[in-house]
């Protein structure tokens, strides 16, 4: 019976306290949970000022702890490019860098074994994550917000890539031949290349032999192609708020993948949906497909929903999707101008 | 005694810490308002603007102001294979070129593929008698052990990858005539590599790849890329693990 009291007695305080102290502001406000960098104000959390940028200009070649930490006791921002070499043991001292206008190449760094800049904001060079030595199971880029020209991430031996403030690349986005990555975190990305939507800015996620899961929750617009091809064991692929791609969606080659959903509305290029055990796939707003339409090589597929489509500018290629009925290939296509030729074979009867 | 005391300690902890991190803790009032210059975010937080970050002011070099048009497969060739050929010997090679310089579909050569596994090729030497190739789907050189040189003086233009990947015994790669790769230039794990010509090469389409050839100057490597412009490469530049320059 004691341990009853023991256990309800604060749920009735907490109760007490809920219907009463809160509701007439006896009891004095509770302190929150700022994050960090935030400060309580009138009741609410709000972002301190940073301490300015302080830039060193030119490259910045980082070949030991020591070189890191006299950086950092002056400066937080490099205007040029920052490379490491291989006898670089450690980037704690390097905490401070908040952005680098050129190029940041994360390459042979044998000795490090965790890589985190928690300040890094900006990268309007090239962000090459790219590592042939192992050793390292982790990159954590915290704050990263956007990368200007491209972002690569090649990286045999990474298991986990956590980005989980970035917002924009401008450029490429190649997440690509990372044969033990399982565990990626891109849970803000919005876009990748600009608003005009230039074509020559790909997102590609290829070749990740480990990962199975892709989830881009926040990704509207890709301007170039965005391929997601050739990850084996991905099951997974979650792309919910995605509008338009500019020069074309491509899913190919993802042999565990047995379903996906995608809610694109516009495809400025083509569309290219191959994978030999998926059963089901829904676009169901996507209206306009500016390049061809294929559907190929789909052996299990039996369901395909495009009901939303109304032209296709290019050619429309239906092969060898041996599950896939002519009958459900004339609703697919029913109602759909298309402006090249239509070349069905080899589908299911 | 004292365990009442401690319970009752434990229970007023729970309180505390439900008062002030429960339902009745922990949110702004709801009249709250951000200070001025900031911005409410989802959270309730208020988030100061973003800051202006830093770009270097690069103009692309001459002739390289315009990304390069994607090519076009060619036209002209005088008689086109319509299948994958896979050559495996110089005879094979040479019976191909009697009647045919363009393949539509890809160009492998080396190594067999068997169900697990790629058996290395012993047999080629030289790819002299497939001289005449202009152009393929993709071309892959793999698994060769005794082929020492890769010269294709005719080969333009590939439609998707170029890949040169896993020879034992491959000193140099010559492409004289090598304008464009659709898809990912990849010159990977040839261990005796020292050299790759490519002069006229002007654009690839995915990846440019030249990684873990142990004896091809890393200096090398850059000099061809550096001979594109800078957007003539669709996706990644990776050079790493190559020897020193």
């Amino acid at each position: 019976m004691r341990t009853h009291w023991l256990h309800l007695g604060p749920f009735l305080l907490a109760t007490l306290c809920a219907g009463v102290a809160c509701e007439t502001g006896t009891e004095p406000p509770a302190p929150l949970n700022c994050p960090d960098g935030f400060a309580e104000e009138d009741g609410g959390c709000v972002e301190q000022p940073r301490d300015p940028l302080v830039v060193f200009e030119g490259d910045l070649h980082l070949a030991s702890t020591a070189d890191a930490s006299n950086f950092c006791a002056e400066y937080n921002a490099v205007l040029g490019d920052v490379t490491m070499e291989p006898s670089l043991s450690s980037v704690d001292g390097l905490a401070c860098l908040r952005q680098v206008a050129g190029d940041l190449r994360i390459e042979e760094i044998g000795s490090i074994t965790e890589f985190v800049l928690p300040e890094l904001t900006w990268v309007g060079g090239e962000l090459a994550i790219q590592v042939t030595a192992p050793g390292v199971d982790e990159v954590g880029l915290p704050s990263l917000s956007g990368v200007g020209e491209g972002l690569t991430v090649h990286f045999t031996e990474l298991k986990r890539l956590s980005l989980p403030a970035l917002q924009s690349v401008e450029g490429h986005f190649s997440l690509y031949a990372n044969n033990f990555l399982s565990e990626v975190d891109l849970s803000s990305l919005e876009q990748v290349g600009d608003e005009e939507l230039t074509t020559d800015s790909v997102f590609y996620v290829r070749l990740n032999q480990a990962l199975t899961k892709l989830e881009l929750p926040s990704l509207r617009q890709v301007a170039g192609v965005l391929k997601v091809s050739s990850n084996r064991t991905m099951t997974e692929l979650s792309m919910p708020a995605l509008e338009r791609t500019g020069w074309g969606l491509y899913i190919s080659y993802c042999e565990s993948l047995e379903s996906y959903t995608v809610p694109i509305q516009e495809v400025g290029g083509f569309v290219y949906l191959a994978n030999s055990y998926v059963t089901a796939i829904s676009l169901p707003e996507l209206s306009l497909i500016e390049g061809d339409l294929n559907v190929i090589f789909n052996n299990d597929l039996s369901e395909l929903s495009m009901d939303a489509l109304e032209v296709v500018e290019g050619n429309v290629v239906f092969q060898a999707n041996h599950s896939l009925t002519e009958a459900a290939i004339d609703a697919v296509l029913d109602g759909v101008e298309v402006v090249g030729t239509i070349r069905r074979e080899d589908n299911g009867g | 005694m004292v365990m009442r005391l401690l319970r009752a300690l434990f229970g007023l902890s729970l309180v505390f810490h439900l008062v002030a991190y429960g339902e009745c803790g922990g949110e702004p009032p709801d009249d709250f308002v951000c200070p001025d210059g900031t911005v409410m975010n989802d959270a309730g937080h208020c988030l100061l603007p973003p800051e202006d970050v830093i770009r270097l002011d690069e103009e692309p070099p001459a002739g390289c102001e315009d990304p390069p048009p994607p090519p076009t497969p060619l036209t002209d060739c005088a008689a086109t294979f319509e299948g994958d050929p896979h050559f495996e010997t110089e005879a094979q090679m040479a019976e191909f070129c009697e009647s045919y310089e363009c393949v539509r579909g890809g160009v492998t050569i080396g190594g067999t593929e068997k169900l697990d596994d790629i058996e290395p090729n012993t047999e080629i030497t030289t790819l002299a008698p497939l001289a005449c190739l202009r152009t393929s789907r993709f071309l892959v050189v793999t698994q060769t052990q005794n082929l020492t040189h890769i010269d294709l003086p005719n080969y333009e233009q590939s439609d998707g990858g170029f890949n040169i990947i896993v020879n034992q015994n491959i000193e140099e790669v010559s492409l004289p005539a090598l304008k464009s790769i659709g898809g990912d230039l990849s010159v990977q794990l040839n261990e005796e590599l020292t050299s790759v010509s490519m002069p006229v090469l002007e654009q690839v389409g995915e990846f440019f790849l030249i990684r873990g050839n142990p004896e091809l100057p890393t200096s090398e490597a850059w000099a061809l890329r550096d001979q594109l412009c800078p957007d003539a490469v669709g996706a990644s530049t990776t050079i790493a693990g190559n020897g020193p320059n």
